[in-house]
């Protein structure tokens, strides 16, 4: 049987994700728990269930065909979807994911979050935007999840991708053994790595893991011939101090000969439906987002250690670095 | 905005914000404001027309009386139409605008609107049956129309038509399910022979001695001994020319008349010495053209507006097929570049109100056109760029001051459109961007290697002519040439194609207009399988386009002796040649299209009638046909259905593309079945201008899970609203997959995309890497609206503060506000594609 | 009877003095402009809202 992986979106038309118009493949799976993550259906290696409360008429279809006994009954529309409501659809600790509601329902109300897809199905869809590709300098850009999560299913992709003549970038939180990550990097053209803190304590805070092992794998990563690209997203209240960027740039700057941009991405909470979605209350959800605009400082701290920052990472933006590779 | 926050407020800041019409205001010249402000914007919202917006009851009374006094005239009618239009030139009021430097208007005063008595009762009972249009005092005025109207019943040109016309296929037309206007060479699209008048070769005066010639010769030919059949039919071509002359001859008079009140003014009124020198600036430039070729820039836009003036007292034209940086872009670059006559500055006022000169022309029309246009005119758009005739780009730098005059003056019409080919300049891209950045609309991408071919390929047209293309309509390439050009284009060759369908499942006969329409195939609950079903389709698909063609085919074959043009014909090179009517079949090669209103509602549905009839098996298609009879009614779950578990085109999904293919393939091949009567083709063209509105309660409900009342799909071959939903690459690529020479004769595209995405350099970057690959996969049109739902949502709320906000609505560009609430909604639905 | 050539808004043609132009300043709620209307030296002026005498030169 062929290998599958359980992908949580292909999106394309991706233009903030490495170089031009590319195609963004999310695996389901990573280790990390970050508190700010964008993406929280992607965490779990397994399928997830969405209640999208505002298409949900409450018509308790559900609940008549869920085996455990793991869907409320229905409330009035009104109420469920009004703010603030701590209704969910589905008891998740007694739900066994068996999707037998999502099938029953007739509003597209539940759906189910990862298709299981094989390596050759991820790819003949990433061809599809080739003339993009052509045109704009972009291609696949491999994430997650965490790709690394996958070590051979990855590989196989971007070994696939490059057979094909389509440039990959690999977007990785920086967080598995060296030889897993080595072992792709001969497909690669270019590194999305992820850098969220310098503290290995606070790292371990708010992201449940140390960052020992992730800077490792930065310094070998830059004794290799990939390109790379320092991706941080700034989060209040976690890395947005100038102290922060003070030592992060201080320690980027050690690479700089490897390193052809830093893209600081402004925190966004527009990924709170989501967790509504999956019924997982987020912390951050009253956080505001950030202005693109107060990046532009910080940026330049970066700029002053001799690293080409962006702020948002569009793969448009030419950075002098950039333009002359 | 109160003036202080606006004085306050710097050029920059409105630009930050993207307040693009407050920035405007601020950079462009004192001249320029005034003039932008003066206009009286005459596009009816909702269908109904502005307060203070008027009819023309001048025109209409110097027609009505004209046309009395020679009632008893032994002259052939083309003469006594040339004596009519003359009349009206002679005897209207003209004025001259502050700070104008170029005169010209097709109404008497500026607030009026253009009526032509002479076309059809039915338009001028609406003339009588809407006092809001008409001139105070209403009860006195309306009694002036109800006399004109009288006088011309029966007289009228479409009166006079009709019993010639296939009766039957007229009910069905008139009946307004399936067409769109009524097949009469008075109103249409007139494409004209600029490479004859536009290249500053000759001019009115030299027309007419070479008329003078042609008469001198064949009047001298007849009287020769002998006699045959040419010799009969020369006494035609002897009033043809005659016609041509009388019509060329006035519109000399009436320029001879607006440098009589430039000087007039200037001598006797003006105080002002700056204002007095442009006084007589005009007065010389109309005493020059038309009657001789333009001498300078300002000669040559003088120029070019008499022509539209007088071609538009002659004809209701509901566009403005132009090429206005090809043919007034040398006397540019003579003024600014080699003679330095003009500055930069002062060139760029004058594009601004040549823009504004067409921005301000209308004529009255029946409420279904007007609702169907939603805010403007007509579809006026101005074809830019592109090659000249050997191929070699022939953008000039009046290509960009068009595009930057666009900018100052943002007016919803005319809007522009450019011919993309790979020697396009870089700076000449940027131009483009910064228009649609700044939430113009325009101008569209046309792909111009592709459209020469499809042009050759339609029309026979050789290359060094089909090069030579301009926009007949709001799409349609037609050479401004000799043969090339198409003098009229009847807009009821316009089909409401979401009827094939909807057709299939009542065996033709339309329930909103109960009437048998469309062919009588079998009992949809009989077919089999999918190619029976199809087969069904197909024969609608014919039928429907039969029945326009066939009424269009006529009255063009009637136009040169019941609706003739003398004026064009005698600014068409291939007229003054023959001593034909222009509108003659004869001497054209022919550009004749089908218009396809609501096409992609057919693939989607064919597509779901495939998918959940015959290959799921989850619906009979007994069941889907009393669904639909039945308006889905209590059936939610089953048309929900048919909207989310089948595919839908435009999302690279070869299973509905294919079928969409397919469709275009029966629709291409019938098009070379169905004749035009100059014995060329009929390609369809989809676009729906704002036909998706229009047809809201005339289509029913339809298998796509469409319902009756809904408003249809944004038109051409654009996904329905909300359902491309992997993005506009998807998009693209779907649409690329259609061959855009052999499919059709052009497909609307529109697609939205953010400014926030476009912002920068980076915006530019993305953006022409994006029409790169439009270009790549072969699509012939690409329009974006670059504004973010934020805005829409506020100018829905407070129209007041966005008068300006410009959107596109499907084919033509008109503001926000203007728009019915149902079109709003509708673009608002659409995915902002591409913003994060 | 008061006809048009005594009227301030009539220009007669240079080559023509019975025929000429009724030229009139207009403010309308958008613009202003001079309209221009033909008109004969000896047309009645009598019921014309718009008759201003010609001042003697």
């Amino acid at each position: 049987m062929k290998q599958e992986v359980l992908v949580s979106d292909i999106q394309k038309f991706a233009v903030n994700d490495g170089p031009g118009i590319r195609t963004l493949v999310f695996l389901k799976g990573c280790p990390m728990r970050c508190a700010w993550c964008h993406n929280p259906e992607t965490q779990a290696p397994f399928p997830e269930i969405y209640w999208k409360f505002r298409l949900c008429v409450q018509c308790g279809a559900c609940m008549d065909v869920c085996p455990k006994n793991a869907i409320l009954p229905p409330i009035s529309p009104k109420d469920a979807q009004s703010e603030g409501s701590a209704y969910h659809k589905i008891l998740r600790d007694k739900c066994d994911r068996c999707l037998a509601c999502v099938e029953a329902c007739r509003y597209d109300a539940l759906t189910v979050v990862g298709k299981s897809m094989t390596a050759d199905e991820i790819i003949d869809e990433v061809e599809k935007d080739r003339p993009f590709y052509k045109n704009s300098g972009g291609g696949l850009t491999l994430s997650g999840g965490e790709p690394t999560c996958h070590p051979d299913f990855a590989a196989q992709i971007l070994q696939a991708a490059k057979q094909r003549g389509i440039h990959t970038c690999l977007d990785t939180n920086g967080f598995c053994e060296w030889d897993v990550l080595e072992k792709m990097l001969e497909n690669v053209d270019l590194a999305l790595f992820d850098l969220k803190h310098t503290d290995a304590a606070i790292h371990k805070q708010h992201t449940g893991v140390g960052n020992e092992k992730i800077l490792e794998n930065l310094a070998r990563l830059s004794e290799t011939d990939v390109d790379i690209w320092i991706r941080i997203p700034v989060v209040p209240g976690f890395n947005d101090s100038k102290a922060f960027h003070t030592h992060a740039a201080e320690f980027l700057s050690r690479f700089k000969n490897q390193i052809s941009r830093v893209d600081l991405l402004p925190f966004h909470n527009w990924c709170q439906d989501k967790y509504g979605w999956l019924g997982i209350d987020w912390p951050l959800k009253d956080t505001e987002a950030t202005d693109p605009s107060f990046l532009e400082i910080p940026a330049d701290m970066y700029r002053e250690k001799g690293l080409a920052a962006t702020v948002g990472g569009s793969g448009f933006e030419k950075t002098a670095k950039w333009a002359s590779g | 905005m109160a003036q202080a926050a606006l004085k306050d407020t710097s050029v920059k800041e409105f630009e930050k914000k993207q307040e693009w019409w407050w920035a405007a205001e601020k950079k462009r010249s004192k001249r320029l404001d005034y003039l932008r402000k003066a206009i009286w914007k005459k596009g009816a919202i909702g269908g109904l027309y502005a307060p203070g917006v008027k009819v023309d009851l001048e025109r209409a009374q110097l027609h009505t009386q004209k046309a009395k006094e020679m009632e008893m005239s032994p002259d052939a009618y083309v003469i006594k139409f040339a004596k009519m239009f003359a009349h009206i030139l002679d005897n209207k009021t003209i004025f001259i605008t502050d700070h104008a430097q170029l005169v010209g208007y097709t109404g008497s005063l500026p607030h009026t609107m253009g009526w032509d008595p002479s076309a059809a009762s039915i338009l001028n009972e609406e003339a009588f049956n809407d006092p809001t249009a008409i001139p105070d005092p209403v009860d006195v005025n309306q009694k002036v129309i109800r006399e004109i109207n009288n006088y011309w019943i029966g007289k009228t040109d479409l009166d006079k038509m009709m019993p010639v016309f296939d009766m039957e296929d007229l009910m069905k037309m008139l009946s307004g399910s399936i067409g769109w206007g009524v097949p009469l060479a008075r109103g249409g699209y007139s494409s004209k022979d600029y490479e004859y008048i536009m290249t500053g070769k000759r001019a009115f005066a030299a027309i007419i001695d070479e008329l003078d010639r042609k008469i001198d010769e064949v009047d001298e030919e007849v009287h020769q001994p002998g006699a045959n059949a040419e010799i009969s039919k020369a006494y035609d071509k002897l009033n043809n020319w005659d016609a041509m002359k009388i019509t060329l001859e006035a519109g000399i008079r009436i320029a001879k008349r607006y440098a009589r009140l430039a000087r007039i003014i200037a001598e006797n009124f003006e105080e002002d010495p700056k204002r007095k020198e442009e006084l007589l600036k005009i007065a010389q430039t109309c005493e020059r053209v038309p009657a001789h070729p333009p001498r300078n820039l300002q000669e040559s836009f003088q120029y070019d507006i008499f022509i539209q003036m007088m071609s538009r007292t002659e004809a209701i034209e509901g566009a403005w097929p132009s090429r206005p940086d090809y043919y007034h872009g040398p006397y540019y670059d003579k003024d600014v570049n080699i003679d330095k006559t003009l500055t930069r500055e002062e060139a760029l006022d004058l594009v601004g109100e040549f823009i504004i000169r067409a921005a301000e022309v209308c004529q009255f029309k029946p409420k279904w056109t007007r609702e169907g246009l939603q805010g403007i005119d007509g579809t006026w758009v101005w074809t830019i760029g592109g090659v000249d005739r050997n191929g070699k780009d022939a953008c000039n730098d009046l290509t960009v001051a068009l595009m930057q005059a666009a900018r100052l003056v943002r007016v919803a019409n005319p809007t522009l459109s450019f011919r993309w080919h790979p020697k396009v300049k870089d700076e000449v891209m940027r131009e483009i961007f910064e228009c649609n950045r700044q939430g113009l609309g325009y101008p569209n991408m046309r792909n111009d290697p592709i459209l020469v071919a499809n042009t050759m390929h339609w029309y026979g047209h050789p290359i060094e002519e089909a090069r030579l293309w301009a926009n007949q309509a709001c799409l349609s390439p037609c050479p401004t040439t000799k043969h090339g050009f198409q003098p009229m284009r009847m807009a009821n060759a316009t089909a409401n194609c979401a009827k094939i369908i909807e057709y299939v499942f009542t065996s033709g006969f339309d329930p909103v207009v109960n009437m048998q329409v469309g062919a009588e195939t079998p009992d949809v609950a009989t077919f089999k399988n999918f190619e029976e079903f199809f087969a069904a389709w197909t024969l609608q698909m014919q039928t429907i386009f039969s029945i326009l063609v066939r009424a269009v085919n006529r009255a063009r074959t009637l136009a040169p002796t019941m609706t003739p043009r003398p004026f064009l014909s005698g600014v068409s090179e291939r007229s003054i040649e023959s001593g034909l009517d222009t509108l003659d079949p004869s001497i054209e090669r022919g550009n004749s299209w089908i218009t396809a209103f609501t096409w992609v509602e057919n693939v989607d549905s064919l597509a779901a009638v495939k998918k959940l009839v015959f290959e799921d098996k989850k619906y009979t298609l007994a069941q889907l046909k009393e669904a639909l009879a039945k308006n889905w009614e209590g059936l939610e779950e089953m048309r929900l259905d048919f909207v989310k578990n089948a595919p839908k085109w435009g999302n690279d999904d070869d299973y509905v593309d294919d079928i969409m293919l397919r469709c275009l393939d029966e629709a291409a091949k019938f098009s070379k079945v169905l004749k035009d009567p100059s014995g060329n083709n009929w390609p369809i063209l989809p676009e729906n201008v704002s036909g998706n509105i229009h047809y809201a309660n005339i289509v029913g409900a339809l298998p796509n899970g469409r319902r009756l009342g809904d408003a249809l799909y944004d038109g051409g071959i654009s996904p329905g609203p909300g359902l491309d939903k992997k993005g506009p690459t998807a998009v693209l690529k779907s649409c690329g997959k259609i061959d855009h020479i052999t499919g059709g004769r052009a497909f609307l595209l529109n697609q939205r995309l953010s400014p926030t995405q476009l912002a920068g350099e980076k915006g530019y970057q993305l953006w022409s890497s994006y029409i790169r690959t439009w270009a790549d996969l072969g699509i012939d049109h690409i329009q974006f609206n670059m504004v973010d739902d934020a805005t829409l949502r506020s100018a829905q709320k407070d129209p007041e503060k966005y008068q300006e906000v410009i959107v596109r609505v499907a084919g033509y560009s008109a503001h926000f506000v203007d728009v019915s609430r149902k079109t709003q909604d509708n673009i608002i639905q659409r995915t902002v594609q591409g913003l994060g | 009877m008061t006809t048009c050539k005594e009227c301030k808004s009539f220009f007669p043609l240079e080559n023509d003095q019975t025929k000429g132009d009724c030229v009139q300043r207009v403010k309308d709620p958008r613009q202003a402009y001079y309209q221009s209307r033909p008109a004969k030296a000896d047309d009645d002026a009598g019921a014309c809202g718009s008759f201003q005498k010609k001042q003697k030169t």
